[in-house]
């Protein structure tokens, strides 16, 4: 019943067979050995690496990254919807579904810019934002907060 | 695929054949938009909650609060407009994504409403105050959506993305309290298990797409019976697809996320998560039994119900399960000195029983008469309202004594009689005794197992009704029996009004069930396939 899949199972032995040959033997005899100091350090896009790579990076970039996932995702879907564009709006011209490639990606759109409002009314915009004691508002004055909290009144 | 003889051919889609369907995938969306009503309600009603809190000037958590409620009170009135559809109407939209039938509409409304019962809680509760509450609101809102998707779904890919979309926003729930150890603790806690869960059961759908080439229930169902896969990998496939389920319900033996989960989480996100989360995680198991429950017509035929492991078929494997899960709720709950805690285990034991109603659906499949999840549906709306009246009259008493451990009840009865007498109901509902709800819903249960030969299931959830009595029982001793520091308090009236709220439905399913009954063996289901 089960020996139906027989030859899965040797190609998956002969698989591991094949990659544990070349990882540990046919590498040993084949590559060429150049002692080099610089070989061991770590690679950082071909420039000699400075410093620890375990410093502690700012929280804002993260915050960052994430809205530029939104535009991102909008243009990772846009562009092949742009692509069949015309064509579906000429099929579906004049039937019960016309407009529908528009109204669709239209929302979607807004969906993405109600995230970015989001973002930019809670601050994540802004680079001199709050931290845990306080901000620099726009003229550089430093407010302290207790709780993180942006809306309360300045105290210093 | 020349060894896996049982692909069924299916046939590529060309992109030309897009094009050409694309007028008529794209007219019948505008109409079926009308019957979705209730769930784009709660897409813009969530993303409304969030913008109040957002652009409002004054710090008030309230106010996202009355406008989930708006939101919750928009959706529950499309969907009592739109009415319970009859056998005829029912049927799917958008393509066979979602059904709509009286069984889906039925399992919103109950989820909407425990839902709209969570929110007050969440107002008045005393951690859940300050800033970004329009997130919580916003994330609860979600996650009924999410559950509105799990009671309807008739698509595989539906049925994943219902479970996720309720899932992950029930992580962030329970970790909200930021500060919180304990609830860091659950929500990472939870965000693992459900994950593997999640992970197991999407291998098991993978497993009946690739067995049936087709994701859609229907498609899936009639197809399994024409392949000639073996019965052993039928089963296997079955109980993959059944942990996503069985974690949803926290069943036996996805249920170790639940206690630590329901402790770390604010108390009114427990109450959801012991009641909301679980019908929804029924209804998707009721709909996925259903499908691919019914055993082969002629013998001959295979359902994913045909396998057998051990000599047991589906409907033993079920019943096994639901004996596991409702003994080892009840006798964990027997050591438990936290509420939470206690009520977890003993939301982990009514799964049991539920579960046993669920066990006893499959002989009645496809049989004339009254749907074997009847009773199901009736005990899970009973116990909505005792299990959230037990949450909100726990909250109350935490407020007002700084602590969720049991002892803080000691002497409630002379302190405050109206939450005593409200949550000695409750507890009376949760055994199991009359004249409440309790008592009916599992006798139903318990008569559907009877008749349908699950006797030694009867057997033992009898006898584990037995010992839950001791610890629902020390609760009322507790209360009544023991004296309590701390001074009497007379009760806000909103607070009375609600507690006498839940009250009245807990008696009126006692006393006067048939209507209930009746209503809900009226329910179309929109038999798939």
């Amino acid at each position: 019943m089960l020996f139906q899949y027989a030859h899965a199972l040797i190609g998956f032995l002969f698989g591991m067979v094949f990659v544990a040959l070349q990882v540990w033997v046919l590498v040993r005899l084949l590559s060429p050995k150049v002692k080099e100091p610089m070989k061991d350090s770590t690679y950082e896009c071909g420039e000699p690496p400075v410093g620890d790579a375990w410093v502690r990076f700012d929280m804002r970039f993260y915050t960052m990254a994430l809205i530029f996932l939104i535009f991102e995702v909008e243009a990772v879907f846009l562009f092949p919807w742009a692509a069949v564009y015309n064509k579906l709006m000429a099929i579906t011209a004049g039937k019960p579904g016309a407009w529908f490639p528009f109204i669709e990606v239209f929302l979607f759109v807004v969906i993405l810019a109600i995230g970015l409002i989001y973002v930019w009314r809670k601050g994540d915009m802004d680079w001199v934002k709050t931290t845990m004691h306080g901000r620099f508002d726009d003229k550089h004055v430093y407010h302290v907060a207790d709780d993180g909290n942006p809306d309360k009144k300045s105290v210093a | 695929m020349f060894f896996l003889q049982t692909v069924a051919p299916t046939g590529g889609v060309t992109s030309n054949e897009v094009f050409d369907r694309y007028p008529d995938l794209v007219s019948s969306i505008g109409t079926d938009m009308g019957a979705f009503l209730p769930e784009l309600v709660l897409c813009l009603g969530i993303v409304w909650v969030i913008f109040v809190d957002l652009f409002s000037k004054r710090q008030d958590s309230r106010r996202p609060g009355w406008h989930a409620l708006g939101v919750l009170g928009l959706s529950l009135l499309t969907l009592v407009l739109g009415g319970f559809p009859s056998a005829e109407e029912a049927g799917s939209l958008f393509h066979g994504m979602v059904v709509r039938d009286g069984f889906a509409v039925f399992m919103k409304l109950l989820l909407t409403i425990g839902t709209a019962i969570c929110v007050p809680m969440v107002m008045s509760h005393k951690d859940l105050q300050g800033r970004r509450m329009g997130e919580f609101y916003g994330l609860l809102l979600g996650s009924l959506l999410g559950m509105y998707m799990m009671a309807s779904a008739r698509n595989l890919l539906m049925f994943f993305m219902g479970i996720e979309f309720a899932s992950y926003t029930s992580y962030l729930l329970t970790g909200y309290l930021k500060g919180d150890r304990k609830a860091a603790e659950g929500g990472v806690k939870y965000v693992i298990y459900g994950s593997v869960a999640s992970g197991i059961m999407v291998y098991g759908l993978s497993i009946l797409y690739g067995l049936t080439g087709s994701l859609d229930v229907g498609a899936v169902a009639q197809a399994l019976i024409v392949t000639k896969a073996s019965p052993s990998l039928l089963i296997i496939t079955a109980l993959l697809c059944f942990a996503g389920f069985a974690y949803k319900i926290s069943a036996f033996p996805l249920h170790f996320w639940a206690p630590d989960v329901y402790e770390g989480a604010p108390m009114p996100f427990t109450a959801f998560l012991s009641v909301v989360s679980k019908a929804a995680g029924f209804a998707i198991l009721i709909r996925f039994v259903v499908a691919f429950g019914a055993p082969g017509a002629d013998g001959q035929a295979l359902t994913l119900a045909s396998g057998k492991v051990l000599d047991l078929d589906w409907p033993q494997i079920l019943a096994v399960l639901a004996m596991f899960t409702m003994t080892i709720g009840n006798l964990a709950a027997l050591w438990q000195n936290n509420f939470k805690r206690l009520l977890a285990y003993s939301s982990i034991a009514h799964a049991g029983y539920l579960l046993m109603g669920v066990a006893a659906v499959v002989p009645r499949i496809g049989a004339e008469g009254d749907p074997g999840w009847q009773p199901v549906l009736f005990y899970l709306v009973v116990y909505l309202f005792m299990n959230l009246g037990a949450f909100y009259i726990a909250q109350i008493v935490a407020a007002r004594t700084g602590t969720e451990e049991l002892p803080g009840f000691a002497g409630l009865g002379k302190r405050a009689p109206v939450l005593a007498v409200g949550l000695f109901l409750f507890m009376i509902s949760l055994i199991g005794l009359p004249p409440t709800g309790g008592f009916t819903g599992k006798w139903q249960l318990l008569k559907a197992a009877w008749e349908n030969g699950l006797h030694t299931l009867v057997l033992v959830a009898v006898t584990n009704t037995v010992i839950s009595v001791y610890y629902y029982a020390r609760i009322i001793k507790l209360m009544f029996l023991d004296q309590g520091d701390g001074e009497g308090y007379v009760l806000p009236v909103g607070q009375r009004t609600a507690v006498v709220l839940m009250v009245v439905p807990i008696l009126w399913l006692g006393l006067f069930m048939d209507s209930t009954v009746h209503l809900i063996r009226s329910l179309s289901f929109a038999v798939i396939g």
